[in-house]
């Protein structure tokens, strides 16, 4: 299997919302949950398009709920993460961690 | 379309549904509408389109992507575009504001070149609509004479018809105020030529209507209906008092119908015209010398213009030789109805035209070279990734997709420039444009300004796209790795674009001069009277109200005098025709006591009262001027401008002499009492014909205009003034209430506009050749820079380096200046008519231009080179 790409700075933003949300990811909490915590609202069409994306790097896998009635009788597409992007989460922190050993923001030019 | 539908076109089917899920979810939530929903889907559509990255699978090929479909293409290098656009600012901003004030500049000019050379006249078939006047032997057009008109008639054989018209302003009476109408006076067949049909009642019968003797009948315009009656659907069949006479409404025009010769508002059969009813009472309407009509014609389908014009010449030809006594020389001047209606603006308008093209070329050259700069600078990008695979198309399809944003972006903003330009330019034009024109911003303009802009985005973003894909990218990455020596040809072809931005612009400086200092001699010509605090109006005397001459004159003479008791009034006259007011006449003249002259010599006849002459301030330079001893029955009398007296009698003294008038009926000698000054008559660049005035006690007429100087400001008379010739009679009326100073100045407005506008858009080729220049050689200098520093490390002072930088631009300049100057002599020609006493080659103009074209090339090349002998030759020689 090739190895992936590491995930992007918004699209770890993303996975880590579907990671907090659990059971309930869907894409109006994900974008909610990062506004919440960012304090950056992100546009409705990036966070389809990096789902879509995220789903298609293998990162997250996606399925239908129930029909809601207050959505016109359309189901939710709820997501959840894949091994892949547990791992790829995980280096990412790990990377940060020792880069950022011995320094703490905020950052001076030297 | 609804978003859902928007949305399933733009997504993915399977994220499509549940994004409409999401949007109705939160719009429930937050109890938002349809507007709401609206701005979400379009939102999410352009966001997705916009963040949808390359798909992971393509992601490491730095080469073709052949499946994409056409769209993800497109949106992905429209996205790159974005970023590489966004990223070099001053080029982006600098090459969309070019192409706008490009485009504004031309969709504008363009949009009034459309409405009136372009786009057909707002009448059916109006391209096969001619008119048709007589020439006589020197060239001169005018109306033809009844028994010539009917012969043309009868035996043209290409043309489906042709109608006698003639516009005259008529009296409206019967109503609370006595009104002006502007009338058109037209044969039977009027409404088939023009090719339309009254919406309401009928047209005029054929034989019925205009035949003598007939009951009077009109047609009235919609627009009329409207405004003066009201609307009143019953004004068909009923009465309306024009020239004194009742005549009855017969049919009202469709909305929208203009006749674009004439803003007529009622139409009449032609018979019933003033003038001809008194011609033929004199027994004069079957002399062929006598002009009364100004046929309108229609061509057969399929008849060209040269087919036509050659059989009504063999027609006129047969005509004149058959009947020498209307002139044997006389011809015929056939005209489509546009070219009668658009001649005296058709030139400047087209100049303009040229002018505002210029400015796009050299617009066009500038992004061109913005273009090759920046393909320059991104030489180690593109050839790096050539190199590493990518493959032409896709680089290429890259580029093009920038260049096709710059466009885009820069049309657009120039389109909206265009739509604020074109409103300016007709608010601030000096007059209406012919035939009631009303230019807009059409599809034929979009098309035509966006299309001349696109063909050279495309065209300068695929040079560089050919040459950094191109399989030979070795030596580009060589080269362009340190320092980057420009490749030649590149490089002259920017300089060659240099060249010819300063070619056309020192053109347009030309043209711009040339208008100008013609401008400047034309506002300083001598119009020949005092213009300030003159109020003037004009009025029609009813024929048949006042049918003799003698009457005429006694109502004349009673509104002058009630006029002159008027407080504030300082002195009133009359006058047939008043200067600068469009009015006027001419003569054929005989000196009693010289032989014949081969050609017969012309001047400008008019009639004046006594006060005339000091009412307008015409010096009086010799003799004396009218007096109220000059009657009807006294011996004929004429005072001339010192221009005629000097032409025909040179040296001499002029009074006592004496003029014979061969055309009037019977011929009349009279005798000159006084000479007066020169003065202008239709505008201030007519060359002078000389004047005769005759007295208007011994040539009474119906139409009069009255001149009165006032002490204060002349129109704050206006309402007094007119009230004083209804004290004369309450059912006259008077119209054309004007100042002379705004007559004089009206005939300034044309010249003037044109020289500004030349000015504003030389000044703006002037700008964007700087811009071009500077970036030229503000580039040359970055990629010289080691060059520089070495220089200087080698003991060059900064004038050396300043003097090598200047001389390129000089040199630039200079090439493009002696080309420039070519062809502007080249163009002389076609500006020489817009020119008042001003050569092409006017030498002052020439140098001028020459001299701030040098000047701006110089500072546009000054600051690279200033910068450059400030290049440290440490920092330079590390230079990448």
């Amino acid at each position: 299997m090739p190895r992936l790409d590491p995930p992007a700075e918004f699209e770890q933003l993303v996975l880590l919302a579907v990671l907090r949300l659990g059971e309930g990811a869907y894409a109006v909490p994900i974008r909610d949950e990062i506004e919440a915590r960012t304090g950056r609202a992100p546009a409705r069409g990036a966070v389809y398009a990096t789902l879509e994306r995220l789903e298609s790097k293998r990162y997250l896998e996606s399925w239908l709920g129930e029909p809601v009635a207050e959505r016109g009788g359309r189901p939710r597409r709820y997501y959840r993460l894949r091994p892949a992007a547990a791992r790829a989460l995980e280096e990412s922190w790990t990377a940060l961690q020792r880069m950022w050993q011995g320094l703490e923001p905020p950052v001076r030019e030297t | 379309m609804k978003p859902e539908q928007m949305l399933r076109r733009f997504l993915p089917i399977a994220l499509s549904e549940s994004v409409i899920g999401d949007l109705e979810e939160e719009r429930v939530a937050l109890g938002k509408g349809r507007a709401w929903l609206w701005a979400r889907a379009l939102g999410v559509a352009l966001g997705y389109a916009w963040h949808l990255g390359p798909r992971p699978e393509r992601r490491r090929t730095l080469g073709h992507s052949r499946g994409d479909g056409l769209m993800e293409t497109l949106l992905r290098n429209a996205r790159y575009g974005v970023r590489v656009l966004l990223r070099a600012p001053a080029f982006t901003v600098v090459a969309v504001l070019t192409l706008a004030l490009g485009i504004g500049a031309n969709a504008a000019v363009f949009s009034i070149v459309n409405a009136l050379l372009i786009r057909p006249l707002p009448l059916p078939g109006s391209d096969r609509l001619v008119s048709v006047l007589g020439v006589d032997k020197d060239g001169q057009r005018q109306y033809l004479s009844m028994p010539d008109f009917e012969d043309l008639r009868d035996q043209a054989r290409l043309v489906d018809g042709l109608s006698g018209f003639v516009p005259q302003s008529a009296n409206l009476t019967g109503r609370a105020e006595p009104q002006r109408v502007r009338a058109g006076f037209v044969s039977d067949n009027f409404f088939d030529v023009v090719g339309v049909q009254p919406a309401i009642g009928r047209g005029f019968r054929a034989g019925v209507d205009d035949a003598q003797g007939a009951a009077r009948v009109c047609v009235v315009q919609h627009e009329t209906w409207q405004s003066l009656f009201g609307g009143d659907a019953s004004l068909v069949g009923r009465s309306i008092v024009v020239n004194n006479e009742p005549v009855t409404v017969v049919g009202i025009l469709p909305q929208g119908f203009r006749f674009p010769y004439d803003e007529v508002e009622v139409w009449m059969p032609y018979h019933t015209w003033p003038v001809y009813q008194e011609q033929l009472a004199r027994g004069m309407v079957a002399q062929r010398t006598n002009g009364l009509v100004g046929p309108i014609g229609r061509m057969k389908p399929g008849v060209r213009l040269h087919e036509l014009r050659a059989e009504l010449d063999a027609v006129a030809a047969r005509i004149a030789a058959q009947y020498p006594e209307g002139g044997e020389k006389r011809g015929l001047s056939v005209r489509t109805l546009r070219d009668e209606i658009v001649s005296d603006v058709r030139q400047a308008v087209l100049v303009l035209l040229g002018a505002v093209g210029f400015v796009l070329l050299i617009a066009c050259a500038n992004v061109a070279n913005l273009m090759l700069a920046r393909a320059a600078a991104r030489g180690q990008e593109l050839a790096t990734r050539a190199a590493l695979g990518a493959d032409r198309g896709r680089l290429v399809s890259e580029l093009l997709t920038e260049a096709g944003l710059v466009w885009l972006v820069g049309g657009t903003l120039g389109l909206l420039a265009g739509h604020a330009g074109l409103r300016l330019l007709m608010a601030s034009a000096p007059r209406d444009l012919p035939g009631g024109v009303v230019p807009q911003l059409d599809l034929t303009v979009v098309a035509f300004t966006l299309g001349l802009t696109a063909l050279t985005a495309i065209a300068f973003g695929i040079i560089p796209a050919l040459r950094f894909s191109s399989p030979n990218v070795s030596a580009t990455l060589n080269s362009s790795g340190r320092s980057g020596i420009e490749g030649g040809g590149r490089s002259r072809l920017r300089a060659a674009l240099v060249v010819g931005q300063m070619a056309l612009t020192l053109m347009l400086l030309v043209g711009a001069g040339l208008l100008t200092r013609s401008f400047g001699r034309l506002a300083r010509v001598d119009v020949g009277f005092k213009a300030d605090g003159l109020l003037t109006m004009e009025y029609r005397l009813p024929q048949n109200k006042y049918p003799e001459g003698p009457q005429q004159w006694q109502t004349h003479r009673q509104i002058v005098e009630r006029v002159r008791e008027v407080p504030g009034v300082k002195a009133a006259a009359l006058v047939r025709a008043l200067p600068f007011s469009g009015n006027g006449n001419t003569a054929t003249l005989e000196i009693v006591g010289q032989a014949p002259s081969e050609k017969p010599p012309r001047a400008r006849m008019n009639t004046a009262d006594p006060a005339y002459f000091e009412t307008m301030g015409i010096p009086l330079l010799r003799g004396h001027g009218f007096s109220e001893r000059d009657v009807a029955d006294a011996p004929p009398v004429v005072v001339v401008s010192q221009k005629l007296a000097e032409r025909h009698w040179p040296g001499e003294n002029p009074l006592g002499k004496q003029i014979r008038f061969p055309d009037t009926k019977p011929p009349i000698t009279a005798e000159v009492i006084g000479v007066v000054g020169d003065t202008k008559q239709y505008g201030l660049d007519e060359t002078d014909l000389g004047f005769v005035y005759a007295s208007q006690a011994q040539n009474p007429h119906i139409f009069n205009t009255l001149a009165v100087r006032t002490a204060g400001d002349p129109m704050q008379l206006a309402n007094a003034v007119r009230a004083a010739v209804w004290s004369v009679d309450p059912e006259q009326p008077v119209w054309k209430i004007r100042t002379q100073a705004s007559l004089v100045e009206r005939a300034k407005g044309m010249p003037r506009f044109l020289a500004q506008l030349m000015a504003g858009y030389a000044a703006l080729a002037l700008l964007l050749a700087a811009v071009g220049l500077y970036g030229v050689t503000s580039y040359s200098v970055t990629q010289r820079t080691r060059e520089i520093g070495l220089r200087m490390a080698l003991g060059a002072k900064p004038a050396d380096v300043l003097r090598i930088v200047l001389r390129r631009g000089f040199m630039l300049a200079a090439i493009g200046l002696a080309i420039g100057m070519a062809g502007a002599l080249a163009l002389g020609r076609v500006v020489r008519t817009l020119l008042y006493a001003t050569s092409p080659t006017d030498a002052v103009t020439l140098l001028s231009v020459a001299v701030v074209l040098l000047t701006v090339a110089g500072l546009a090349s000054y600051l690279p080179a200033r910068r450059a002998t400030r290049v440290d030759p440490t920092v330079a020689l590390r230079y990448d």
